[in-house]
């Protein structure tokens, strides 16, 4: 039971076809907080993700602070230029509240409903 | 393209893991999904498996399909995060903490590894839990995952052995054979499939697809909200899944909408906030009020939470079937099966679901007897 | 719980025009901004603007926000709640529910319409190098050098040759600034030529065709290295060259910042002419969400006096949605409105926005 932990945290994400893949400025960062570099979007692409979302799920693209803001529009791009799709087709993942990051004291100090009718 | 022996209809992880064990039979599989894979119940939850919510026969398929996990994770090629991470329970109040010990001695009966805590060892093990605690319980056997790279690394591996993956492909309808006994094929958005087998692991909308070929599947959506905090150190919790008392109440179906706090962290070392349930139809919205309660009673716990952020808060729907026991059955349809109505223990559920579903179809020894969970169990109330 | 009739996100020049109108008319408004003083983009624009004497002509933004702060202040009808973050919108039956952070407290302020003026977001580059300390937005220079008075460093490549990578390099060089070049990936310069000449007559080189290849830096930006590039934006070889510069100033264009009309549910549709995926809406401005209306660079990126334009038009039919405007008297006011932002899409840059929005009309009608 306890190797489990310690495999887990030795095994490395490996990708099909990982070593056919070659692309200028492999290693350049796309997405800034989870430090996702261009070579891991190319390859989720070039394993099936054909969206902004399964390339999220894929590589963490996004999942940030910043929720993607300032890298979406990148990984659209790079989406558009390796699948053929046109650039203003690849609609940008799913937006979710809240859109700024917010203190978890913040987000609770919510009056609770006693008169709805104020 | 030759036609698949079966198609599995949902890419969620029920799905997924048909589609594995059927495809190491040999059988050719199609995985026809309305949206991408791991997009509905599966993304939107927190990747605990949960070895103890009764009855009995949920502990034995949470085991049985923990372990099948173990194997997963050596045979499949990318870490999908499996770990043995353990859970605890928190006993607000002192009468909780007489419900928890009730629960432990039913628990032990099942086959459930667990152990009471004093309120002095609970905070012993967890230093940032709130003082004002009855004490708690411990459930060694525990575990977690990344859903997300759990059904990516399931759907690769299907590929590798010959299967399709249809996704953005939605089922419209189930063509049988003239007598209405048998399967012909399955009707979607982007053409016919020609299959003899037909896997409903649809999830939330199971029951949509049960009523294509006229069989009562009475699964409803019942909605999670959850909230994912930015990433933080390792120490804010020790254990990586405590879940306060109030949670297995918050299972009951007499409760419209409940809230419980259910503190978990990924690898990544963000906290994972839930949990709430509700049954409002298929709107996946986040509940504002519900998702300021789970935050309030996560804080109540764990005082210094109030400090970390939350980046995110979504909504999924839980698969609920009125006695909340999974459905892994045949059917009065010769080739049409049911692997649905897992709540919130899909996950957990997953790879043994798979293996009985695939055990059902090649007609094998099953590792565990399905009769409690057939879908005939709700054929009267047609 | 908090109850108005018209909420409004973003205190910008649509939002505020929006407000002054409904308020004018009678309508209860609340008007939300995370900033700590409303204008949004204006107190940035210390240049004069283009257009006829009705659209303000050769009056500064900075002015015009000033006027418009003004107008809205008479307004008994307005509360202003800034420092205040909209993180979410959500439907409750008829209306929508606003989640609002103001003083550290969770407020949920219900409204039966909401106004989403929340402006644009500027969009990045990618080269290698591009996360290095002194690559930044061109909105993040002009909060500095306009606003704060402060140099973000000595010398400065411009990346965009638009009205925003020309005004700024202007203003940059108005600081104290080098600016070395200018750089554009396009055959021809983006922006208006009285805009480009004012830089060019200061000796500023604007090199079309090229782009940034990559920066390098040990922590922070030392050098930029160009390239040339042909039609198909491929890099032509051998036509590298390199400056040393400490800032790499991105003006590659704005997009509309549309998170929260995402979360409504309201269709979107791609218009390039105007910076992306914009929310379909009707005449009114309203989106494909009853009760859910936009206006300003989030209805499409164009500029100030625009925004202004389609703010009021918002106001307006809101004001006659409620029941605050009579039929006839709101037409008059639309159609007044609607001419001038018309007359604002003349001319070699505005017709394609013009066209783009019809069309955009047109498609409210389909959906």
């Amino acid at each position: 039971m306890k190797n489990l932990k310690k495999i887990s945290k030795q095994k490395q994400r490996t990708y099909e076809g990982e070593s056919d893949l070659n692309i200028e400025n492999a290693d350049m960062i796309i997405c800034r907080c989870q430090e996702v570099t261009l070579k891991d979007i190319v390859q989720a692409i070039a394993e099936d993700a054909t969206t902004v979302n399964e390339i999220k799920r894929r590589t963490r693209a996004g999942m940030g602070l910043c929720q993607g803001r300032s890298c979406s529009r990148l990984v659209r791009k790079i989406l558009a230029e390796h699948t053929g799709q046109k650039f203003a087709k690849v609609i940008p993942g799913t937006f979710r509240p809240p859109v700024r990051p917010i203190a978890l004291s913040t987000l609770a100090s919510l009056e609770e409903d006693t008169d709805d009718k104020s | 393209m030759t036609n698949p022996d079966v198609v599995v209809i949902g890419g969620g992880i029920i799905g997924c893991c048909c589609a594995y064990y059927l495809a190491k039979q040999r059988l050719k599989v199609a995985i026809v999904e309305k949206g991408s894979i791991c997009s509905e119940a599966s993304k939107s939850c927190q990747g605990h498996l949960f070895l103890w919510e009764l009855p009995a026969i949920n502990i034995k398929l949470a085991k049985a399909s923990k372990k099948l996990y173990e194997q997963l994770y050596n045979e499949l090629d990318i870490d999908f995060e499996l770990r043995n991470t353990g859970s605890m329970s928190i006993a607000e109040k002192p009468q909780d903490l007489e419900t928890l010990q009730q629960t432990l001695n039913e628990l032990r009966q099942a086959g459930v590894e667990c152990q009471m805590l004093s309120a002095k060892e609970f905070i012993k093990t967890e230093p940032n839990v709130t003082r004002d605690i009855s004490g708690g319980a411990s459930f060694p056997e525990d575990g977690q995952l990344n859903p997300l790279l759990t059904t990516i690394a399931l759907t690769q591996a299907v590929k590798k052995l010959g299967a399709d993956i249809r996704h953005f492909t939605e089922v419209t309808g189930i063509e049988l054979s003239a007598d209405k006994s048998s399967i012909v094929a399955v009707e979607t958005t982007k053409g016919k499939i020609g299959t003899k087998y037909v896997i409903n692991a649809a999830g939330a909308w199971s029951g949509q697809i049960g009523r294509m070929v006229g069989i009562n599947i009475p699964v409803v959506p019942r909605r999670g909200n959850l909230i994912v905090t930015e990433q933080v150190p390792d120490n804010i919790i020790n254990c990586q899944i405590i879940i306060a008392s109030g949670y297995l109440d918050s299972l009951k179906r007499e409760n419209k909408t409940a809230v419980a706090a259910n503190v978990q962290q990924t690898r990544e070392g963000n906290l994972l906030l839930g949990s709430s349930r509700e049954f409002a139809g298929f709107d996946k919205n986040v509940n504002p009020e519900v998702i300021s309660l789970i935050v309030k009673r996560c804080i109540r716990f764990f005082p210094v939470l109030a400090d970390l952020h939350t980046i995110r808060s979504w909504a999924g729907l839980r698969p609920y079937s009125p006695d909340m026991l999974p459905i892994i059955s045949s059917s009065p349809i010769e080739g049409f099966y049911v692997a649905s109505g897992h709540e919130g223990v899909g996950i957990t559920m997953g790879p043994i679901t798979g293996k009985l579903i695939t055990q059902l179809i090649t007609k094998q020894q099953l590792d565990l007897p399905v009769d409690q969970l057939s879908v005939e169990r709700f054929a009267e109330k047609q | 719980m908090r109850k108005t009739e018209f909420a409004i996100v973003g205190a910008g020049p649509a939002g505020l025009s929006a407000a002054i109108e409904a308020a004018r008319a009678g309508v209860k408004v609340v008007l939300a901004d995370e900033n700590q003083r409303p204008g949004g983009q204006l107190f940035k624009q210390i240049h004069k603007f283009f257009g006829s004497e009705a659209h303000h002509a050769g009056v500064r933004g900075i002015d015009i926000g000033t006027m418009l702060l003004q107008q809205v202040s008479q307004q008994k009808n307005v509360e202003i709640m800034l420092d205040s973050v909209v993180w979410g919108i959500f439907r409750a039956n008829t209306s929508h529910t606003l989640g609002v952070i103001h003083n550290s407290k969770n407020i949920h302020l219900k409204a039966r319409k909401v106004l989403l003026a929340t402006g644009a977001t500027e969009n990045v580059l990618a080269f290698p190098g591009w996360t290095l300390a002194g690559v930044m937005g061109a909105g993040a220079i002009q909060t500095l050098v306009n606003v704060h008075r402060v140099l973000p460093g000595k010398r400065v490549l411009m990346v965009g040759s638009g009205n925003v990578g020309l005004i700024v390099s202007y203003q940059l060089l108005q600081a104290g600034a080098e600016v070395v070049a200018i750089v554009e990936a396009l055959p021809k310069i983006g922006g208006y030529a009285v805009h480009a000449g004012k830089v060019a007559r200061t000796g500023v080189p604007i090199l079309t065709s090229t782009t940034v290849k990559e920066v390098h830096g040990k922590d922070k930006v030392e050098k930029a290295v160009l390239v040339q590039i042909d039609k198909n934006w491929q890099p032509l070889t051998g036509t590298e060259r390199e400056l040393e510069v400490d800032v790499v100033c991105l003006a590659c264009g704005l997009s509309p910042l549309a998170e929260l009309a995402w979360i409504t549910g309201c269709k979107f549709t791609d218009v390039p002419e105007l910076g992306g995926h914009v929310p379909i809406h009707n005449e009114n401005m309203e989106t494909t969400v009853p009760g859910i209306y936009v206006a300003g660079d989030l209805a499409g990126i164009e500029e100030a006096s625009t925004a202004i334009e389609e703010g009021r038009l918002v106001g307006i039919a809101v004001a006659e949605a409620l029941g605050y405007l009579a039929a006839g008297e709101a037409k008059d006011k639309k159609t007044e409105i609607s001419s001038r932002a018309e007359q604002l899409r003349e001319g070699p840059f505005g017709i394609a926005r013009k066209q783009a929005k019809e069309q955009l009309i047109c498609r409210s009608l389909s959906e």
